[in-house]
C-alpha cells in the first residue's frame, strides 16, 4: 500500500482506527439524544457544542467544563480535515492520473477558501451542508454497492473465459 | 545557498503565522469583567428594597428607564454584579470583609429586549457584563403567567448562556430574592443555587429544573413545573412548585402535592413519608427514603385510558413516636407499617392526579410522552385532543413498599 512505510499488522491497525472513531462518535451522538430527547435536538445548531456547556458537575471543580470539552474537540476537528484533505489529494492525482502531489495539495487551498466564503450566512451553510450530505449518502449507499456488483460480474466473466 | 534561503523563509513564515494567529483576541482582565450570577425578570417597575418613596433612590429609578429603539417597555430585567472586594470567603483564607456593606450590586433596567437592557447596563457599569459564570434565573408570578417563551429566548440562544443555569418563580418581585443577603454563602445567588441539591434530603424540592429542561419542555409541548421560593431578608426558601401549561403559568402546587408529584414522575432522590402507627393510634412513624422508583404503563380499555403506576419503594424506620415507651420489634409491626405506608402513598398519589386533573388540566406528570413512549399507535389517536382527554385520564396505582433498617435500637 502506498504512503505505508511497513505493512506488518496493517489490517489491525486500520480496523482499531476505524474502531476507535466510530464508538466516539457514537458516544457523542447518543449522549446528545439522551440529554436533549429527540425533539429539543432538531431545534439545536450545534447539538456537540451545546452538550459541552452543559455538563455540570456537583463539585465546582469546572465551572465551564466547555473550555476542557474544546481543548480535545479542536485537536478532533483538525485531525478529520486532515484526513479529507488527504482523502480528496489522492482521489484527484488518480482522477487526473498524475505524480504531481504539490501541486495538487496547493492548488486545493484557493478551492477550500472559496468554498468557505461562498455561504452568505448560517442557513445558507446548513443548506450547503445537506446537499453535500445528500451526495455522500448517495455515494455511499447507491455508488459504491453499484460499483462492487458491476466489479463482482466482471470477475465472474473473468473465470468464465 | 538556496536552501539556506529556503530554510530562512520557512522561519519567516512560521513567525508570521504565530503572530496573525494570535491566540485569547476576546481577553479581557479579570477584574475588568462583571461577572453576572443571577437574572430577575419582573414586570416592568420593581421597587428597590424597602426604599420605595426615598429620595435617593429617585435618580435610580431614572436611570432604569430607557428609551427603547422599538416597543414598550415590558419588563424589569436585573442583573446582580458580586462586589468581590466586600465578600468574605475570600480565596486566601482571611477574615474580613465589611459585615454590614452590601456585597451585590443590583442593575435594573426597564425593556422589551433583554439583549437590549444588557448593552445597557454598559452605560452604568465600568465592567463589561459577563454572562458565562450565571448561575440562576427568577422569574416572578406575573412573568411566568404571560408566558415563559418570550423572555427566554435569549437565554438558550446567546452562546454565553448555559443551559443548566437553574430557573424559579416567586410569586413576590424577583429582584427581591436577589436582594436578599445571605448569612451563610455571600451572593444570594449562590446561596439560591445550591439549594436544589439538598432534594436528596427532602422532597419537596424539585431538582432537574433548569433552562434546557424548560426549553425542552417547550420545544414538545410538554406541560412542566419550576420550583417556587419565598424569601425574607436574609432567607431564601425553595419548596413547592409552580405548574406550567404549555409556556404559561397557571398555579401553584403546594409542598405535599410536589412530594408525590416527584412520586410519580420517578425523580424522587430523598425524602420521608410519615405514616400512622399501626399499633397504637394516636403515634406516628417516620420513613426515611432509601429507593423509590415508579413505572408508567399505559392502557386502553374500550373509551378509557387507564395508567397504570406501579411503584417501588425501600424505606428505613427513621423515627417513632412510641418507641421508647414500648419498643415493637417484629414481623408483624414491620408488615403493617408497610401496609399503612403503601395505603398512605398510593392514596396521596391519586388524590395529587385528581387535583391536577380537575383544577390545572396539565399534564405535569408527563403521561403523553409515556404513551408517545409505549404506545404510538395510541397516542396517534388521541394526541390532537389531548386537551380534553388527559382530565378524564384513569389511573390504577400500585406501591410496592418494603421496610429495610430499623436504626440503632428495637
Amino acid at each position: 500500500m502506498p504512503y505505508i512505510a511497513s505493512n506488518r499488522n496493517i489490517k489491525k491497525y486500520i480496523f482499531s482506527g476505524i474502531i476507535v472513531s466510530f464508538l466516539v462518535y457514537l458516544a457523542i451522538v447518543v449522549t446528545c439524544i439522551m440529554v436533549f430527547g429527540s425533539i429539543e435536538i432538531n431545534y439545536l445548531i450545534y447539538p456537540g457544542i451545546t452538550l459541552s456547556k452543559a455538563i455540570r458537575l456537583r463539585l465546582q471543580v469546572f465551572e465551564r467544563g466547555e473550555s476542557l470539552f474544546m481543548a480535545s474537540w479542536v485537536l478532533n476537528t483538525f485531525t478529520t480535515l486532515i484526513m479529507y484533505y488527504f482523502v480528496s489529494t489522492l482521489n484527484l492525482k488518480t482522477l487526473f492520473n498524475t505524480n504531481k502531489e504539490k501541486l495538487i495539495i496547493y492548488i486545493h487551498i484557493p478551492i477550500f477558501i472559496l468554498i468557505s466564503i461562498f455561504p452568505q450566512n448560517v442557513i445558507q451553510t446548513f443548506k450547503y451542508l445537506h446537499f453535500c450530505t445528500f451526495i455522500a449518502q448517495f455515494l455511499n449507499f447507491v455508488f459504491i454497492p453499484l460499483m462492487i456488483i458491476i466489479f463482482l460480474f466482471k470477475e465472474r466473466r473473468s473465470n468464465v473465459l | 545557498m538556496r536552501i539556506l534561503s529556503f530554510k530562512y523563509l520557512k522561519v519567516l513564515a512560521a513567525i508570521s503565522i504565530v503572530l496573525s494567529l494570535s491566540a485569547c483576541w476576546d481577553y479581557t482582565e479579570i477584574e475588568r469583567r462583571g461577572y453576572i450570577l443571577g437574572i430577575a425578570i419582573d414586570k416592568a417597575f420593581p421597587i428597590p428594597k424597602g426604599n420605595e418613596d426615598t429620595k435617593e433612590y429617585i435618580n435610580e429609578r431614572d436611570l432604569e428607564k430607557i428609551p427603547t429603539q422599538l416597543g414598550e417597555k415590558k419588563y424589569a430585567y436585573t442583573v446582580q454584579i458580586p462586589l468581590l472586594p466586600q465578600a468574605q470567603n475570600k480565596p486566601s483564607g482571611q477574615t474580613g470583609g465589611g459585615g454590614t456593606k452590601e456585597k451585590t450590586w443590583e442593575l435594573t433596567i426597564l425593556g422589551n429586549s433583554f439583549f437590549e437592557a444588557n448593552r445597557e447596563y454598559s452605560t452604568r457599569t465600568s465592567t463589561q457584563p459577563f454572562y458565562e459564570h450565571l448561575q440562576v434565573l427568577v422569574i416572578s408570578e406575573d412573568v411566568a403567567k404571560d408566558g415563559l417563551g418570550n423572555v427566554l429566548d435569549i437565554m438558550i440562544r446567546d452562546p454565553e448562556m448555559r443551559r443548566r443555569t437553574r430557573v424559579f418563580i416567586t410569586p413576590k418581585y424577583a429582584k427581591g430574592i436577589l436582594d436578599v443577603q445571605p448569612r451563610i454563602e455571600d451572593f444570594s445567588s449562590q446561596y439560591l443555587r445550591e439549594l436544589p441539591y439538598n432534594a436528596s434530603k427532602t422532597s419537596r424540592i424539585l431538582h432537574k429544573t433548569d433552562l434546557g429542561e424548560v426549553s425542552e419542555s417547550i420545544h414538545a409541548n410538554l406541560d412542566f413545573v419550576l420550583p417556587r421560593i419565598i424569601s425574607t431578608e436574609d432567607e431564601i426558601k425553595n419548596a413547592g412548585s409552580a405548574v406550567f401549561k404549555k409556556d404559561k403559568m397557571v398555579g401553584w402546587l403546594g409542598e405535599i402535592d410536589t412530594i408525590y408529584l416527584k412520586w410519580i414522575r420517578n425523580a424522587v432522590l430523598g425524602g420521608i413519608i410519615v405514616v400512622e402507627d399501626p399499633m397504637s393510634k394516636n403515634d406516628i412513624i417516620t420513613l426515611e427514603i432509601k429507593k423509590a422508583k415508579t413505572k408508567i404503563t399505559p392502557i386502553s380499555q374500550g373509551e378509557d385510558i387507564v395508567m397504570k403506576i406501579k411503584t417501588k419503594a425501600k424505606f428505613n424506620i427513621a423515627e417513632e413516636s412510641r418507641s421508647l415507651n414500648k419498643p415493637e420489634f417484629n414481623e408483624k409491626h414491620i408488615k403493617l407499617t408497610e401496609k399503612k405506608a403503601q395505603e398512605k402513598i398510593e392514596r396521596e398519589m391519586d388524590d395529587t392526579i385528581k387535583y391536577i386533573q380537575r383544577d390545572f388540566r396539565a399534564d405535569i406528570f408527563h403521561f403523553s410522552q409515556t404513551i408517545q413512549q409505549q404506545d404510538p399507535d395510541l397516542w396517534n389517536e388521541v394526541k390532537d385532543d389531548w386537551d380534553n382527554i388527559f382530565p378524564k385520564i384513569k389511573t390504577q396505582i400500585t406501591v410496592d413498599v418494603d421496610i429495610d433498617k430499623t436504626g440503632l435500637v428495637k
